[in-house]
């Protein structure tokens, strides 16, 4: 075993967006460096002065793959800084479109990840491996994107969706149509997994978590909560949604554009796997017995892709039941518009959303109608520290099972994508 | 006499309308020659004599055309009538038309047995009785202009030139402009004696097919702008085997500046009618017409007086000289629009629909007027086709270059000594026309360019006068021959104006049938408009180009076609001048109002407050020391000063010098 | 009397009918040619200039109505014929009156097909709109940036029942401008408000101090 060790992973492969991963060991420790390389923007800077009721067009500009949470989330803060209140339908509208979103991101990740899993290396070679199960797993994306543009039209940066409104006029046979497309997609999605189980290699077996500390939103009602107006962390602690600042800390890194998150001075986790554990009690039978199925193994890190595909199938058989919920309580070709003009007011607002990788966090102060002050703390940088410890874990446990520094790695970047980082959205 | 030479001199002639006689116009000069008689013959004689010196021995001719009727040749003729009736003088007053040397307009022609024929320049109405006087009283000559010959029995003679001897007329060569000026347009028996009709006599006599070769041979080519082989289209159009065919005179003579074709049309109507009888010959059309633009209404009328003489004599309507062949003309006004003159678009007005140009092919050869053949030929190319079929193909041929033959009427206005109508060979160099005919430019003005081709032709710099008068040649240079007009542009003049003078015409004028012509003129006129005025920008030059371009290749006809010239031959030549107004903002032919402001050189003036006085803007007042000032704020630049000053002290700045 | 003719167009040859025209005979060797004016049985076109094509000696005709007798060959798509297309088409567009929020032709508009074709920038989101001008969401409170932004886009955010927020940039010929905010100013927008909207993403968008300015123009007309 090598007594000091010093890697490089530049631009880990596969993930959404550019970080490098330094790895240092030395006689004391073995140090893992998260470093993004990201362009900053300055989203939570420009918007000062201009009308609140803007920002959630812009802010859905974070990110192009899960632009619909921060549209949402930011929807939701402006809202609550405003004192407005949506309808009824709006809110169950904003809501499918979440859990959608959810759906979609979650089960494209598990894809490109799956490739870490069975030995292909990469997505073109698992196609060429596996063609029948890609066949059908890019058949269960379009379904996806189909049924979403029924309701929302088009999926990046959805225009439909504004503050107290949802623009594109639904019908009670369009929100049908979406509830059996996207049950018939929860079906698929639990067919598959017997011959997914298959293939689905472990990696890093008997590698735990050291700091398995997660956050999840607080479900308002029974049921997995597509957004909250509270906080629930693994140790049992529950803060309202204004309050976050009291435990949830963000610092700046030398060596990362973006900034890291801890939870009373620890790092934490958040995504899937936080969730399953969270809300195993909400979740159906058969979702609880595909992580039987699928042997997920909520202490090991590289098991959150596999609980993001039960999240899959469990949340497109809630949607499912949402739609048809919702199609039997409108009439037909309506749009839900602002009876009013938003008000120019003053006050504050946290929106709290499930982003497919976490908890999100946009927290804006509106005077007389402007943004004055705007955070946005996202998943991925709420994962960054945790990242960086569970690194350093894992290569001293791989360095000790005597795998070799090119082996060290892979696993290190299978690790990083086994996160589903978004890194334009933590430098934002 | 009272007898014409058009009328039959004796019972042996079986010559009528109903049945005429071939070879009737031979007859009118050498003969009878369907029987011997001396008398008839002496008839002959006499007529022409009378023809040539008037009845009376004396003749006062008036040369009524729309340039000298301009200048007041109407007022002259009343002050002759009067003169020589309180004069007694036994003299025959007649009109002409105009022999093209308008710098001496009015002017009036006196010939008597014995005498030599005099011309007389710059007549007034009070000139007119010691004119007379001199002549036919005193017998002397020595004021005169010019004169015709010499006979050594006048007083002066040896002291005034000889036209002949004149370099403006020696240097022309009159073949289709010949009778011009000479003959009384409205005789249709002073054109036969002149050696009118023969052509047609000949065609007749040669038929259809040969008469095609004969004007093939001589090389023809249209004299409206386009040049297209005279014979190749007519034997096209006769190849077609729709019928009935047509053919067209177009007399819709549209370019500002050109006038060739009214001063045939008015001074010799009779040569254009033959022309076009011989063409419905050759092509086999019995329908004739001929367009002329509304606002040349003595043109019209000439012509139309011409048919109802021709008919009269039985030289239109059935049976021509005993040919067999039929044809008549309808003289038809246009509405007035520039367009008219497009072939297509001159068919559109003639069917009684809006004068649009409509796409070719089909050309009006094998679709035209009715959907049936039609040859279209320009007035001038028709003279021209009358003239070579009297005087034979060779003679045409001999003259002007290896491409185009014979010879072609031009125009010149603008900056010269002697503007008028001159007749020269095709190949005559620019300057030759400019400066040896037209006399060059006036005292104080320099000569810039030339702009030949009317509104779809090019400004030729003044460094490139010695480029020949020829289709292909001018092509090459940015020009076009055009209808031969020509305008001689001074230093005076400023090119960028020049160029959008141009374009606000063609622009009015657009039918507006088509996109790039319709909307590019416009465009491209308000681009040089804020160039005049000292807004353009080195962007607006890249514009005007690409729209230009586009207009050029893009429009349906040639009005289109072809506008875009004047602005793309003075971007070639003066890109100068264009980049003073961009850059400097500055007009160096000090014309462009908004860049030029009008100053008084207080050393100069007199005081005599004639600008003040005259003043529209009352911009100019008189300062402390007594001379006078002009307000720049007030000055409108409408130019009263500068052209009142008795001792040129008002002067005009531009550019930074303007300050 | 022949029964066929051949026609090559940028390459292809068709065999077609005599008196076919060049534009049919290119439909059928699959190639498009723009065109605006011909209307068969009503008007026989060559007046939008549009559909010019060349021969290879360099003549131009137009392809609606120059009907083949005999084999010949035309190019229809080289480059400086659609540069030649593209000018046209800026000079028909130029006095266009363009009120696409009111025009019954908006989303089925020929001008905004050839705007997408040939690349010329200039008519406003309004063109490609579906929702008809009774059921404008500036109607409903909404404002909507369509009438003075650029389209080209097939008004996707107005599809998916979002308003216009200008992506492609700002519309800058003064005249539509003007109709414009008169129109917002009509129902009941304030035009500070539209600028505030405007300038989210047109902050530094060359040709926003235009729409400023006459912004600017119309507000002072009280």
């Amino acid at each position: 075993m090598a007594e000091t060790l010093k890697l490089t992973i530049e631009e880990v492969p596969a993930v959404a967006g550019k970080v490098n991963v330094h790895i240092e060991k030395d006689q004391a420790a073995v140090r893992v460096d998260f470093g993004v390389t990201q362009d900053p923007r300055f989203f939570e800077r420009f918007l000062k002065g201009r009308p609140a009721v803007y920002a959630p067009h812009v802010m859905s500009r974070i990110c192009g793959v899960c632009s619909v949470v921060h549209l949402t989330c930011s929807i939701e803060a402006v809202e609550k800084a405003l004192g407005v209140e949506p309808k009824p339908e709006v809110k169950a509208l904003r809501d499918l479109a979440k859990g959608f979103e959810n759906v979609q991101n979650n089960f494209v990740h598990v894809l490109m990840a799956l490739p870490d899993y069975t030995g292909d290396g990469n997505v073109v070679q698992f196609s060429k491996s596996h063609p029948q199960l890609f066949a059908r797993m890019m058949d269960i994306n379009r379904r996806i994107l189909e049924a979403y543009r029924r309701i929302c039209g088009r999926f990046i940066h959805t225009p439909s969706l504004g503050v107290a409104s949802h623009g594109k006029p639904i019908t009670k046979s369009e929100l049908e149509y979406v509830g059996r497309e996207m049950a018939r997609v929860s079906t698929e999605l639990y067919d598959l997994a017997g011959s997914l189980a298959e293939i689905w290699n472990p990696i890093a077996q008997g590698f735990e978590d050291p700091a398995p500390t997660y956050c999840v939103l607080k479900p308002p009602r029974e049921e997995f909560p597509m957004f909250s107006n509270g906080l629930m962390f693994s140790d049992g602690f529950v803060v309202s949604a204004e309050r976050y600042g009291e435990v949830i800390e963000e610092r700046k890194l030398p060596h990362s554009n973006a900034k890291i998150a801890l939870y009373r001075g620890k790092p934490f986790y958040v995504g899937s796997r936080a969730r399953m554990q969270a809300y195993f009690t909400l979740l159906t039978s058969e979702a609880r017995e595909l992580i039987k199925t699928l042997g997920v193994d909520f202490s090991n890190p590289f098991d959150n892709v596999k609980a993001q595909y039960v999240e899959t199938a469990h949340l497109s058989g809630l949607l499912a039941e949402k739609a048809l919920e919702l199609a039997s309580r409108i009439g037909s070709g309506v749009a839900f518009y602002r009876e009013e003009k938003v008000p120019e007011t003053s006050g504050e607002g946290v929106g709290l959303a499930t982003a497919p990788r976490g908890v999100l966090i946009h927290h804006y102060r509106v005077r007389d109608g402007k943004l004055e002050y705007a955070n946005v703390i996202t998943p991925t940088v709420m994962n960054a520290r945790h990242v960086e410890v569970t690194g350093g874990a894992l290569v001293s446990w791989a360095l000790s099972k005597g795998v070799d520094e090119a082996r060290v790695k892979d696993l290190v970047a299978a690790l990083v994508r086994a996160y589903d980082p978004c890194l334009p959205c933590a430098v934002h | 006499m009272n007898w014409t030479l058009l009328d039959r001199c004796c019972e042996k002639c079986t010559h009528s309308p109903e049945k005429p006689c071939p070879d009737y116009i031979e007859c009118r000069l050498s003969g009878p020659l369907c029987h011997d008689d001396e008398r008839c013959r002496e008839m002959r004689r006499q007529r022409l004599e009378e023809l040539r010196y008037g009845e009376k021995g004396a003749k006062i001719k008036v040369p009524m055309a729309s340039c000298t009727l301009a200048t007041g040749a109407e007022a002259v003729y009343h002050a002759v009538e009067d003169a020589v009736k309180n004069m007694g003088l036994e003299a025959t007053i007649t009109i002409s038309g105009c022999h093209g040397l308008d710098f001496i307009d009015p002017w009036l022609e006196l010939s008597a047995k014995g005498m030599p024929t005099a011309i007389y320049a710059n007549v007034k109405p009070s000139d007119v009785p010691r004119i007379l006087e001199e002549y036919f009283v005193k017998r002397d000559v020595s004021r005169a202009f010019a004169l015709k010959e010499r006979v050594g029995a006048a007083s002066g003679e040896d002291k005034v030139p000889l036209l002949g001897e004149l370099g403006f007329w020696a240097k022309q060569y009159k073949w289709v402009s010949r009778n011009c000026g000479v003959v009384n347009p409205e005789s249709l028996e002073e054109y036969v004696a002149s050696g009118g009709y023969r052509g047609l006599s000949r065609a007749f006599k040669l038929g259809p097919e040969a008469t095609i070769e004969e004007i093939l041979k001589s090389g023809l080519r249209g004299r409206g702008g386009a040049g297209f082989p005279t014979g190749m289209k007519w034997r096209i159009t006769r190849q077609q085997k729709a019928t009935p065919k047509y053919v067209i005179a177009n007399a819709d003579e549209g370019d500002p500046g050109a006038f060739m074709n009214r001063l045939l049309a008015e001074s010799d109507p009779f040569r254009i009618i033959e022309g076009l009888t011989i063409a419905g010959y050759a092509i086999g059309a019995n329908q004739g017409y001929i367009f002329v633009r509304a606002e040349k209404p003595l043109m019209a009328k000439r012509l139309q007086k011409a048919v109802e003489e021709a008919r009269r004599c039985g030289l239109l309507g059935k049976n021509i000289l005993g040919s067999g062949f039929d044809f008549d003309i309808e003289v038809i006004l246009s509405a007035g629009a520039f367009v008219c003159g497009e072939e297509t678009a001159m068919i559109a007005a003639i069917e009684g629909k809006r004068a649009w140009p409509r796409q070719r092919p089909p050309y009006p050869a094998e679709k035209g007027l009715w959907g049936k053949p039609t040859a279209i030929n320009n007035v001038e190319t028709l003279a021209h086709a009358a003239t070579i079929m009297a005087e034979g193909a060779e003679k045409f041929a001999a003259i002007g270059t290896e491409k185009t033959k014979g010879t072609k009427m031009f125009c010149v206005t603008g900056a010269v000594k002697r503007v008028g109508a001159y007749e020269v060979p095709i190949g005559t160099s620019i300057r030759v026309l400019v400066e040896e005919l037209a006399g060059g430019a006036p005292e104080g003005v320099k000569v810039k360019a030339v702009q030949i081709g009317g509104p779809s032709g090019g400004c030729i710099p003044a460094n490139l006068l010695d480029l020949p008068l020829d289709y292909e040649t001018l092509q090459g240079a940015g020009a076009i021959m055009g209808s031969g007009g020509i305008v001689v542009i001074g230093h005076e003049n400023c090119m960028v104006d020049v160029a959008k003078f141009f374009l606000t015409f063609t622009s009015a004028e657009s039918c507006g049938k088509c996109i790039p012509c319709r909307v590019g003129l416009r465009v491209m006129w308000s681009i040089l408009d804020k160039i005049t005025k000292g807004e353009g920008t080195e962007e607006d030059l890249q514009v005007l180009r690409q729209v230009a371009e586009t207009v050029r290749s893009a429009s349906l006809c040639a009005l289109g076609g072809t506008a875009p010239n004047p602005v793309l031959s003075t971007l070639r030549y003066f890109m100068d001048e264009y980049a003073a107004h961009i850059r400097e903002k500055l007009c160096p032919a000090l014309v462009c109002s908004a860049l030029i402001k009008y100053r008084i050189d207080e050393e100069k003036c007199i005081a005599c407050g004639q600008c003040a006085m005259n003043c529209p803007a009352s911009a100019i007042s008189k300062i402390e020391s007594g001379k006078y000032r002009i307000d720049e704020s007030l000055c409108i630049k409408c130019g009263v000063c500068y052209t009142v000053c008795p001792v040129k002290a008002v002067y005009k700045v531009t550019g930074a010098r303007a300050g | 009397m022949i029964s066929v003719v051949k026609v090559k167009i940028d390459g292809k040859v068709v065999e077609v009918e005599p008196g076919t025209t060049v534009l049919e005979a290119a439909e059928k060797a699959g190639i498009e040619i723009p065109r605006l004016c011909v209307v068969p049985g009503l008007y026989e076109g060559s007046s939008c200039r549009l559909c010019l094509v060349k021969t290879p000696a360099g003549r131009l005709f137009p392809s609606c109505n120059y009907r083949v007798y005999r084999d010949e060959e035309f190019l229809a798509s080289t480059p400086d014929l659609w540069e030649m297309r593209r000018v046209n088409f800026e000079l028909l567009l130029k006095f266009h009156r363009i009120e696409c929020w009111a025009c019954e032709r908006k989303s089925s508009c020929s001008l905004v097909e050839l705007s997408k074709e040939l690349l010329v920038d200039g008519i406003p989101v309004c063109s490609e709109c579906p929702l008809p001008p009774n059921e404008c969401l500036l109607l409903k409170g909404e404002l909507c940036l369509g009438m003075i932004a650029q389209s080209g886009c097939n008004a996707e955010c107005l599809v998916s029942g979002g308003e216009c927020w200008g992506c492609r940039g700002p519309i800058t010929r003064e005249d539509i401008l003007e109709r414009a905010f008169t129109h917002y100013r009509e129902l009941g927008f304030d035009v500070k408000e539209v600028i505030g909207k405007a300038e989210i993403y047109w902050n530094s968008a060359p040709g926003f101090a235009t729409v400023k300015k006459v912004a600017e123009r119309v507000a002072g007309r009280g």
